[in-house]
């Protein structure tokens, strides 16, 4: 057998007869996107030249070398340090906002049909629709997690969220994050606003004043039954 | 400590746990670069079984990160190496926070939850 120089056998793929078998191995291709995080998490570099130097150049190689070990941290004392971050670094560091470029309605859609599937499991079918059942779904329609739902705007104090549809892709006590259509991000609040959502021919609508509570705790607390809804 | 054969309480709740689950896992792979996501939800899942007072299946407990709430997959999120230090361990660092967790590589252990007495039937 015959051996390449160093450059090329290290990007070469895998010979011909273990490709032809690679069903039977297991071996799966690599998605586009994971190789370049995974390349730009491990490798270290200065924050402040990555950005005029593409990752791919060679020189940042060459001063990934140069780079100094960093100074340690001065010491805090005896108090115990904490092992998960604080909900003010938490806010600070931004970590729950999503990017611009991954905006996008169609990247979500099959977080949408995960959810229908979610929903199909949770509540009774369509084919018995008595009141009891209906009664009985709605209460656990309550607890369940709106993630991935396709939200409707029905009616709201402020003309202009009417009628914008979406998916939702965060909740927080106050707010829906939705993303429309048009690709664009919108946080709607829940005050002064009733929502509807469409769950196989039926349509539930949400008093969004009465629902004012973080998604989590929501599985927890229980809903009183009122005969009249006041807006 | 095995318990008690009987439906499951927490029903609902489970469902949705499991689902944020597999929503984050989705976050994930569609958008690598990206882990807001999927914070969020492995965040609001957490969120939910402090308040029931629910315990998490130590593999899926294993597979979030203690510090920044990502869900941890080898390779993308995380790197496991073998190490000795005396008795050998297993080190698990989180790439995105740093994070590192150790767990021992003994022979002949079993942790309790492989033990098929742990398991409840239903």
């Amino acid at each position: 057998m015959e051996f390449k120089s160093n450059r090329e056998a290290l990007y070469s793929g895998l010979p011909s007869s273990l490709q032809s078998a690679s069903n039977k191995l297991g071996i799966k291709k690599v998605k586009d996107g994971f190789l370049k995080t995974f390349l730009q998490k491990t490798l270290y570099t200065d924050k402040k030249k990555q950005q005029n130097v593409p990752l791919e150049h060679l020189s940042v190689v060459s001063e990934v070398l140069e780079c100094q070990p960093k100074k340690a941290k001065p010491d805090l004392g005896p108090r115990k340090k904490r092992k998960t971050l604080t909900n003010m670094e938490r806010k600070k560091l931004k970590i729950f906002d999503i990017k611009k470029e991954d905006q996008k309605y169609e990247k979500y859609l099959p977080l949408h049909n995960l959810w229908k599937e979610y929903i199909k499991d949770l509540l009774c079918g369509p084919k018995d629709k008595s009141d009891g059942c209906l009664n009985n779904d709605a209460q656990k329609l309550l607890k369940a997690d709106l993630h991935g739902a396709i939200l409707t705007v029905k009616k709201s104090k402020c003309p202009s969220y009417i009628h914008t549809t979406g998916i939702v892709l965060q909740e927080t006590r106050n707010t829906f994050k939705l993303i429309t259509k048009e690709n664009k991000l919108k946080c709607i609040p829940k005050l002064n606003s009733i929502f509807a959502i469409e769950d196989s021919g039926i349509i539930y609508t949400i008093y969004g004043n009465h629902f004012r509570v973080k998604a989590s705790e929501r599985a927890i607390r229980k809903f009183k039954s009122k005969a009249t809804v006041d807006l | 400590m095995a318990k008690k054969k009987g439906s499951l309480v927490h029903k609902e709740i489970y469902q949705r746990i499991n689902f944020l689950y597999q929503a984050a896992h989705q976050a994930l792979t569609t958008s690598p670069s990206d882990l807001s996501l999927c914070r969020f939800y492995i965040k609001t899942l957490r969120a939910i079984t402090q308040r029931q007072v629910l315990r998490l299946h130590p593999y899926m407990k294993r597979s979030i990160c203690k510090k920044c709430c990502v869900l941890l997959v080898p390779g993308i999120t995380m790197s496991v190496r073998i190490k000795a230090n005396g008795e050998k361990y297993s080190e698990i660092t989180c790439l995105d926070c740093g994070k590192k967790c150790k767990f021992l590589n003994r022979k002949n252990y079993q942790p309790w939850f492989e033990n098929p007495e742990a398991w409840m039937t239903v």
